[in-house]
């Protein structure tokens, strides 16, 4: 899969490359508006992650350009603003999310992964780790072929733990994923340890191999091959 | 005391000194004017009188046809004075009343004896004049004064109106206001200069205030992409193998730290963005709604806490407002009471009377409500808790008129809103 990662700040999209390469994606890197022109004329991505205040021209002139060529390309607006017209505009010029900085790479992970899925497959996916199936279309978790009862909130946390595989994921971003609290009104992290209790314990008990580990405090790791 | 006051009491005690003084001084004038006027004319009988008189034979004083009721001639002891001219009130034959007279007594030979001559003249009609002059004269001093008032005090509201103006604009007027303040214009060179100056007063002060908070809204913003670019290293380091628990505790602590730095920016962000008016959107709201919405995304950390939540809706609560402010508000108040709560305590949450009110447990004593509104006025032992959450509340209340109060009513604090 291939990435365009248009942000002058070379030391993120240096960041964001690093990361994704795990997830065995591609990445390529247009620090201005300029490269970035040139690359999505010649060459088709998977999903553009898009920085809006470039040194030479604003984000949104690429993200016209690629609509008005009627490319396919996913697209994830990385921005320093967060107002609701930015994100609404952003959005109705074509993208497919909008995510303000900072943000946590596991979380942008996941985005992408979402986008491609719509994109590439039409959101009929699943996504699959040693036996365990989920569809992110009928939300289920299966367990070779058997229907696990889980929650919406452990749910979240299993796609969010499947679209990080073999990264540690922290527990600050788990956290801020799953109260879908952007404002950060807690600074609290244990409710956390009781969802990965209880999923971790319907898992095992469906006859999963405990593939998730803790990593001393810090987060969570789903080891699969 | 108003200075209208201050200046009309002037005038007014001159006005008042004057007609005490002005008054019996004319008066006093007057019958002096009266009484020589009189004077002259009893001279001038009597000049007219001796000679005639002298002429005469026989007893002067008999039936004699120059005599009359005011001109009377009497034999007398031979007297050597000079004529005396006074005033001397005199019983009426007639009326038995006392009438004030003004008399000339001279003493004249005829035919060797020796006569007393006595010319009076009534000063009553003369004082009826004097006296009607008098209060004629009170009577228009005393109109034309309480003229002079109530002109001075038209006039000077009059006067004063554009002065009263700039008050008004200037109470009503906030720093914080996007628009420059405008006093208007006045023809009166000392107002025009008063509004010029509380303008470039003013005009200075939202400059600095607008510069301040562009500051801090830049700098905000400026903030970010440093800070992406740190939370994304951490994370790169938390994928470095191998790892020690010794580095994982130390990746922790600064992961936690930036993700604290990411709310403080945000929350900075967020109050900057209301107090410019930056959430014009507005629609119409279900409090209630929003409250149970917001109550099942904090369920995970009240149940950690192992709270009692209860809920009461009287009535539901419709408020047109912007929602995402309305989530702010709401939502930091239900997760304030969340995060200082203690293990196995209560939460209420209640709609009534046009108010949203949130009750907590928590410490046992009252939060210090001079500087509970106020940035990072930390009032809890909770050292992460950030302390812009009730701020941004405030200015959320502010922005809509809500009205705010806190109350410890043991052992519950109490946070209510009005919204209506």
């Amino acid at each position: 899969m291939k990435i365009l990662i248009i942000e002058d700040e070379q030391a993120l999209s240096k960041s964001i490359a690093t990361y994704l390469a795990a997830e065995n994606y591609t990445c390529e890197i247009a620090p201005d508006c300029k490269t970035a022109m040139n690359r999505i004329e010649t060459f088709e991505y998977d999903c553009i992650l898009l920085d809006i205040s470039l040194p030479d021209g604003n984000g949104l002139q690429v993200l016209k350009a690629l609509k008005d060529d009627h490319k396919t390309d996913g697209v994830i607006i990385i921005s320093a603003r967060d107002s609701i017209d930015d994100r609404i505009h952003g959005l109705q010029l074509g993208a497919d999310d909008y995510l303000t900085k900072p943000f946590h790479l596991s979380e942008l992970g996941a985005r992408i992964a979402a986008v491609i899925r719509r994109r590439r497959f039409a959101g009929n996916t699943a996504l699959e780790a040693d036996g365990l199936r989920l569809d992110t279309q009928a939300r289920s978790v299966r367990i070779n072929g058997q229907m696990v009862d889980i929650t919406r909130k452990e749910y979240d946390l299993l796609l969010y733990l499947l679209a990080n595989k073999n990264r540690v994921v922290s527990k600050h971003a788990i956290a801020e994923h799953l109260s879908g609290d952007g404002d950060g009104l807690f600074d609290n992290y244990d409710f956390i340890y009781a969802h990965m209790k209880n999923l971790k314990k319907k898992l095992s008990q469906a006859g999963w191999k405990d593939h998730i580990k803790a990593v001393y405090g810090m987060g969570y790791k789903m080891e699969v091959p | 005391m108003k200075l209208l006051n201050k200046t009309v009491r002037y005038y007014f005690l001159l006005s008042v000194i004057l007609l005490l003084v002005a008054v019996p001084v004319f008066y006093f004038v007057l019958k002096r004017i009266v009484i020589a006027n009189v004077d002259a004319r009893l001279i001038a009988t009597k000049t007219q009188l001796v000679p005639r008189l002298q002429v005469m034979e026989e007893t002067p004083e008999g039936n004699n046809p120059l005599l009359n009721n005011d001109i009377t001639l009497e034999r007398a002891a031979p007297h050597s004075g000079r004529d005396s001219l006074y005033t001397s009130d005199v019983v009426d034959s007639n009326s038995r009343r006392k009438v004030t007279y003004r008399l000339l007594t001279s003493h004249l030979v005829i035919n060797r004896d020796t006569y007393r001559l006595q010319i009076k003249s009534s000063l009553a009609n003369h004082e009826a004049l004097i006296t009607s002059i008098i209060i004629l004269q009170v009577l228009l001093l005393s109109l034309l004064l309480a003229g002079l008032l109530l002109i001075n005090r038209s006039l000077a509201r009059q006067v004063w109106k554009p002065f009263y103006n700039t008050l008004r604009k200037l109470r009503a007027y906030k720093v914080d206001d996007a628009a420059p303040l405008h006093l208007g214009n006045s023809d009166i060179s000392e107002f025009k200069e008063l509004n010029a100056a509380v303008e470039q007063l003013a005009e200075r002060s939202r400059k600095s205030y607008v510069s301040q908070k562009e500051f801090a809204e830049n700098a905000s913003h400026e903030m970010r992409t440093p800070l992406a670019v740190f939370q994304g290293k951490l994370e790169l380091l938390m994928q470095t193998t191998p790892l020690t628990e010794e580095q994982a505790t130390l990746i922790t602590d600064l992961a936690t730290a930036s993700q604290r730095m990411a709310r403080l920016n945000k929350g900075l962000i967020l109050l900057t963005r209301i107090q410019n008016g930056q959430f014009p959107e507005t629609e119409d709201i279900s409090v209630q709604k929003m409250v149970i919405h917001l109550l099942d995304q904090y369920r995970s950390q009240a149940d950690q806490k192992q709270l009692g939540i209860e809920t009461s809706w009287q009535e539901d609560l419709l408020v047109k407002a912007n929602p995402t402010l309305i989530e702010v508000l709401t939502g930091n108040l239900l997760a304030n009471a969340i995060r200082h709560n203690i293990t196995g305590g209560n939460i209420l949450v209640k709609i009534a009377a046009g108010a949203f009110t949130v009750q907590n447990t928590g410490q046992l004593y009252p939060l210090n409500t001079a500087r509970l509104f106020q940035r990072f006025a930390k009032s809890s032992a909770d050292a992460e808790s950030m302390g812009l959450g009730l701020e941004i509340v405030k200015k959320i209340c502010d922005l809509y008129k809500y009205e705010i109060t806190y109350a410890y009513e043991h052992p519950m604090h109490v946070f209510s809103v009005k919204m209506r």
